[in-house]
């Protein structure tokens, strides 16, 4: 409750130590490139990383005796200065985001051992989980924007990492396009909230603007709200940069980009929605958003033939499962919202990883031609099979615990027809994980199938992140209460946020 | 209590699973070391599963059992719903978990002759322990999300071991003979997967309504709440009969009951051995067990409650059981392959148990009469069952071919395995005094104390599939045993297969009709067992048919003797009550309602009622066995001929070879439909839908724009309504595609289309 200024910097631990490892990264490229040494870079960044997770950790432990941290940005202070928010859901997720980005990165010290340019990746990568630090800690709407577009610039750039190719561009180009036309909504709703209520801080939002949504303006600003997050956290109908941009992308960013960007978006709706609104105004809308999401995208995805692309499509149907959590406007819900976020991000996660070290190997995404790589790539496989099995949802993983949540929850709000949809568009889902699963497994069609076990550290890492979905799905209690004390920060901790600041 | 201290309470109830599971993982290593122990490993394990099992047993004669143990917290929700970990030891658990056990243990020992020399057998004996495992914590498990774990586990492993023979050889496919078409045991596996599939989708819906309402899925706390959630439930008019009939999704789908019975025929893809243990004896049954289960808080809430709607648990699951039983009684009496005949009576069988179970609820008295009916049946039924599959394991191992027209005039050759599969038969076929006669007696007396008139209506169509039951037992076991030995034998027995005419019709005749069938005679398929049996055939080119080896008709052997005195216990408990069976069965439920506090009204059954139950089984048995006795026995009329010259007959004959038009209805419209779909979707949707949708938002956002600005470019209307035209949409399709900032200009469109439909979404709410 006290206002916390716990930092030299003026900005919150972990998100000081990614920025300046992202700063530093330029640097270190060049004395490598000097001195001819090898892995700095790599290393530097899994240092970084590692070292964001712990001051996680550090400062979740400040957190513990409070409701929230509140740090000023540079000394100001709200109404008008910039201001950070840390409370359980921003634990949640930055903790999120640094757990996926280790493992990452790690992976990526392998994988993209071949390329150029690694200097410019490493600092993007670690700029973008800066980006999404920075967001899910903001307090106010414009930190939170400015951020945002730290996330996305990055990310743009890195989608057409491999730029030597047409693809890779033109899906970072229409990314970029799309998330610009997105950010300019989001622009609008600020300068509409703060003709409002000439503030854009999230506590003095609330107190002054919540539950008059009977206001016309913020009935617009609802919708645009929902475009400006919603393109990013690919929503039916605009998720349409997706199926190109994760594909394209390098794999390991495929998995930052599926595991934890759009749901970082999907936070940010989730936040605002909550700061402004009644949930009973949005319940209808986000339901509608929810079944759409996963019903087209799960049409969409039995067709494709491209692996990764299949997994894009995936990852749009796991969207509207988050978003039922959210239609509830329950602890409950939202609980298994965030719960999902943590547990997808490992799945998928972990689908991209194996998937690439199955691209990588083989030279191909066309599931066709991929027949008996299981056989020659057992591990990768196992890893691959583990993460579908949780992307379906099937009991001992723990995709299954958090869809348990998620569709029980919607029972729990009077919805049972959204459980229904939800189940059968589950259980409909299974039929392409098991198509690949199957093609994987069966019988090579030329006996000399020249492909062998990827390398150790990418075996290693798919390994762990297996064994992780089969830990937290038998037993899930731990990180349940971890997302239900970020759920209830969420619901709840708004009222301690604004006692926090105004008096 | 520490967690030891707790397993200690009942070390059987956890250690029967445990252990199986435990070997399951340990095979793969096992079999690096030899196959020989890895062989005897699973024996032992086996064991162990059975020994843990039977120690449970003394609690069912002391009446005292340990009830809910309860070990661990598995999940805990916020709100207090904390999902546990634990066993449920009570009457019917135990009852169940020992049946399963003995009879896994019998079969094991049995695969190790039947399985000898497969080169795959660690993969074989993984999925059988598994399998072992799993259904014992399907048995025990004290919740239903416990149990839910082991429900699909027990699915993984049936399909496992359906597609057994995942590499599709020719000899190994089922169905037939062409032009009937005929399916590889992957396909089969698949058919299952998807099947059961569906009803677990439903199964679980309900599992998501229930834990709303009760907060809780322990079984114990589900019966003891009952009161509350199920006032609850019912408080919203439809749900309840909703929830039921979800549930019932699940048990139906297991146990192959009408409409998602069409799996279990084709399950018969596997070895043998499974087919008795997985798809005969005990997983089939999970579906009934569970029915059991849950059937006191329905009974509590229509009688207790006094709600109407609680009642469609039992009219659904009794009408769909004596359905069920009939429709798959009817295509038994048709069928050619040997174990098709055995896996239609299966789920005629299963039928008779499910209404069994669904009177029980149809009137108060009826309740301990139905579950005691059913749960017997299910008990009687394994012990044959498995004996039969295993006997017809044995024969079809010996002669190689899986259609009974290719066999005829075994007795000579295998003496010991036709007395012991004849005495199985003629317990299925409810022959007094074996033990199929005692327990389908009860099912009918427990539909007559029930009395109300839909009890007495499913009560007269289960006589009449009793009636065919006994026909197609006669038929089986006649074309396989006696007359003549056919064509095929016969060059087996002489000249090994290899010299095999095209047959003549063999000596039943029963060839299926021409309309359908054509002369299946002429293109028999032979099965080949591959196993030291045909290598040792290559060696000598003449085959020679011969009895199993002990070790395969030792287990079927001690089969049919529990058969048998669970037969003369029926008998004896005529005049001793005490020693009946039947009796006591119903005084362990009897033991448990009291335990759980579930008020039941017992009703006395007249000795008029109890004779009424006996002579119906009396004249069922005599108008199937006259039928039987002249086409098979006697042997008077050609049963071919017979039906051929009557047009009527032979539509009825081709309707039921052709499944009632079921299985090729559900593929015509599930796998055809679904690919058509499919097509459709891919063709219509994505490239005409997709690009005519976002064209023609595209052309009304460009003349809003145009109006707003004043500039009317005819250019680019025109080239965005060509994109809707039809004829072009390949094309258009493809190169849309290639161009993708062609499509950007709609992704942008989009934003603007849903805000559009926000805001009006919004107002109208509004």
């Amino acid at each position: 409750m006290v206002i916390q200024e716990f930092s030299i910097t003026q900005l919150p631990l972990p998100l000081t130590i990614l920025l300046l490892g992202g700063l530093f990264t330029p640097i270190l490229g060049s004395i490598q490139k000097r001195f001819r040494l090898k892995r700095i870079r790599e290393f530097w960044a899994s240092i970084v990383v590692a070292l964001t997770l712990y001051s996680i950790y550090l400062v979740n432990q400040q957190l513990e005796s409070k409701q929230v941290l509140v740090v000023y940005l540079w000394g100001q202070s709200p109404p008008l200065g910039g201001s950070f928010e840390i409370d359980a859901l921003s634990i949640f997720m930055s903790g999120t985001i640094a757990f996926l980005g280790l493992l990452v990165v790690i992976y990526s010290s392998k994988y993209m051992e071949k390329e150029g340019r690694l200097t410019e990746f490493y600092t993007l990568v670690l700029l973008m989980m800066a980006g999404m630090t920075g967001i899910v800690m903001a307090g106010d709407f414009f930190t939170l924007f400015v951020f945002w577009e730290l996330m996305g610039l990055s990310s743009y750039v890195l989608v057409a990492f491999l730029k030597s190719r047409w693809g890779p561009v033109e899906a970072g180009f229409k990314y970029l396009l799309m998330s610009a036309t997105a950010s300019a909504f989001l622009l609008l709703t600020m300068s509409l909230l703060y003709g409002m209520a000439g503030t854009l801080n999230f506590a003095y939002l609330a107190s002054s603007l919540r539950g008059s949504a009977d206001v016309a303006w913020m009935t617009i600003t609802f919708s645009m709200l929902i475009i400006g997050f919603g393109v990013k956290s690919a929503i039916v109908p605009l998720h349409t940069w997706l199926p190109d941009a994760h594909p394209e992308a390098p794999s390991p960013i495929s998995a930052l980009l599926s595991g934890v960007v759009i749901e970082t978006g999907l936070y940010g709706l989730t936040r605002l929605l909550f700061i402004l609104f009644e949930p009973d105004l949005f319940k209808v809308t986000i339901a509608s958003l929810a079944v759409v999401t996963m019903s087209l995208a799960n049409i969409w995805a039995i067709l494709q033939q491209d692996i990764k692309r299949l997994l894009a499509y995936s990852s749009i149907a796991q969207i509207g499962y988050m978003l039922i959590g959210i239609s509830t406007g329950t602890t409950f819900g939202v609980m298994g919202t965030f719960l999902h976020v943590f547990n997808h991000s490992i799945m998928k996660g972990l689908a991209f990883l194996s998937a690439g070290s199955i691209v990588q190997k083989t030279g191909t995404r066309d599931i066709q031609r991929l027949k008996g790589v299981g056989r020659r790539m057992p591990y990768t496989t196992f890893a691959l099979l583990v993460a579908f099995l949780g992307l379906g949802g099937v009991p001992a993983t723990n995709g299954f615990i958090s869809k348990l949540i998620l569709f029980g929850s919607a029972i729990g709000a009077g919805m049972p027809l959204l459980t229904v949809i939800g189940v059968l568009n589950s259980a409909f889902s299974m039929a392409y994980y098991l198509r690949v699963i199957k093609t994987l497994v069966s019988k090579p069609e030329k006996e000399s199938l020249d492909v062998s076990e990827a390398p150790i550290i990418m075996v290693g890492v798919t390994t762990i992140m297996a064994i992780i979905i089969l830990v937290t799905g038998l037993f899930p209690n731990i990180l349940i209460e971890m997302a239900n004390g970020a759920s209830e920060s969420l619901i709840k901790g708004l009222d301690y946020y604004i006692r926090a600041l105004i008096p | 209590m520490t967690p030891l201290e707790v397993i200690l309470e009942a070390p059987g109830a956890w250690f029967s699973w445990i252990i199986p599971i435990i070997g399951a993982l340990l095979m793969p290593l096992l079999g690096r070391i030899s196959n020989r122990v890895r062989d005897y490993a699973a024996v032992l394990f086996a064991l162990g599963a059975v020994v843990s099992t039977a120690t449970l047993i003394p609690n069912l004669f002391s009446g005292e059992y340990p009830g809910d143990i309860k070990i661990a917290t598995w999940i805990e929700l916020p709100g207090g719903h904390p999902i546990e970990v634990g066993v449920l030891v009570d009457p019917l658990s135990i009852l169940i978990c020992n049946v399963v056990a003995f009879i896994a243990f019998l079969i094991v020992v049995y695969s190790i002759g039947y399985m000898h020399g497969d080169p795959n057998l660690t993969r074989y004996w993984f999925f059988f322990l598994f399998f072992i495992g799993n259904m014992l914590l399907l048995v025990l498990s004290d919740n239903l999300l416990q149990l839910l774990v082991g429900w699909e586990g027990v699915g993984l492993c049936s399909y496992g071991l359906i597609g057994y023979y995942y590499r599709d050889e020719k000899e190994r496919w089922l169905g037939g003979p062409p032009p009937t078409k005929m399916y590889p045991p992957s396909h089969a596996g698949m058919k299952a997967f998807v099947v059961t599939g569906i009803g677990d989708v439903f199964l679980l819906a309900a599992i998501f309504i229930i834990f709303n309402y009760a907060g809780t899925l322990n079984f114990v706390e589900l019966i003891e709440k009952a009161p509350e959630w199920v006032g609850a439930i019912s408080a919203i008019p439809g749900l309840l009969s909703m929830t039921a009939i979800f549930f019932l999704g699940g048990p139906i789908g297991k146990s192959a009951q009408f409409p998602l019975h069409e799996w279990l025929p084709e399950a018969m893809a596997g070895p043998t051995s499974v087919s008795a243990l997985i798809h005969a004896a005990t997983m089939v049954k999970a579906g009934v067990y569970l029915v059991a289960r849950i059937s006191p808080i329905f009974y509590i809430g229509a009688y207790s409650l006094h709600i109407e709607e609680a009642t469609v648990y039992f009219i659904a699951i009794a009408s769909i059981g004596a359905f069920t039983s009939f429709l798959a009684a009817s295509q038994a009496m048709v069928a050619l392959e040997l174990k098709k005949v055995l896996a239609y009576s299966t789920v005629s069988q299963i039928g008779y148990m499910m209404l069994g179970l669904g009177v029980s609820g149809l009137s108060e008295g009826a309740y301990v009469a139905g579950l005691t009916g059913g749960v017997f049946h299910l008990v009687s039924h394994a012990l044959f069952k498995a004996a039969l599959f295993l006997c017809a394991g044995s024969v079809i191992h010996t002669v190689e071919t899986i259609y009974m027209s290719n066999m005829g005039g075994l007795k000579r050759y295998m003496p010991i395995t036709h007395i012991l599969m004849l005495l199985a038969t003629l317990s299925l076929a409810g022959i007094p005094p074996l033990s199929g006669f005692w327990s389908k007696d009860s099912i009918f007396l427990a539909s007559l104390t029930a009395g109300t008139p839909l009890a007495l209506t499913l009560l007269a169509v289960a006589v009449i599939t009793a009636a065919m039951t006994l026909f197609y037992s006669i038929r089986y076991i006649s074309m396989t045993f006696y007359g003549p030995s056919s064509k095929f034998i016969q060059n087996l027995e002489h000249g090994g297969h290899e010299e095999k005419e095209p047959g003549e019709r063999s000596i039943t005749g029963q060839h299926g009709p021409s309309t359908s069938g054509g002369d299946h005679g002429g293109s028999l398929i032979k099965k080949e067992i591959q196993d030291a049996e045909s290598v040792e055939h290559h060696a000598h080119p003449v085959h020679h048919i011969h009895e199993a080896s002990p070790v395969m008709w030792v287990p079927y052997a001690i089969l049919v003797i529990l058969v048998l005195a669970v037969g003369i216990l029926g008998l004896v408990g005529l005049f001793a009550p005490r020693f009946s069976p039947e009796m006591f069965i119903e005084k362990q439920f009897e033991m448990m309602l009291e335990h759980m506090e579930i008020p039941v009204h017992m009703e006395h059954v007249e000795v008029s009622t109890k004779i009424m139950a006996v002579s119906l089984s009396a004249a069922a048995l005599l108008m199937g066995g006259i039928f039987g006795w002249v086409f098979y026995i006697a042997r008077k009329i050609d049963s071919w001929l017979f039906v051929s010259r009557s047009p009527i007959l032979k539509g009825v004959h081709t309707f039921l070879w052709n499944r009632w038009y079921m299985n090729p209805s559900y593929y015509r419209v599930f796998v055809d439909g679904l690919l058509w779909m499919k097509q459709l979707l891919f063709n219509w949707v994505e490239t005409k839908v997709i690009d005519r949708i976002s064209g023609a938002v595209a052309s009304a956002f460009e003349a809003a724009s145009n109006l707003l600005y004043g500039v009317f470019e005819i250019h680019g209307m025109e080239s965005i309504i060509n994109q809707g035209v039809p004829s072009a949409v390949t094309a258009i399709y493809h190169k849309v595609k290639r161009v993708q900032t062609g499509l950007l200009s709609y992704n942008i469109v989009y934003l603007v289309i849903l805000m559009i439909i926000l805001l009006i979404g919004m107002l109208w709410m509004m």
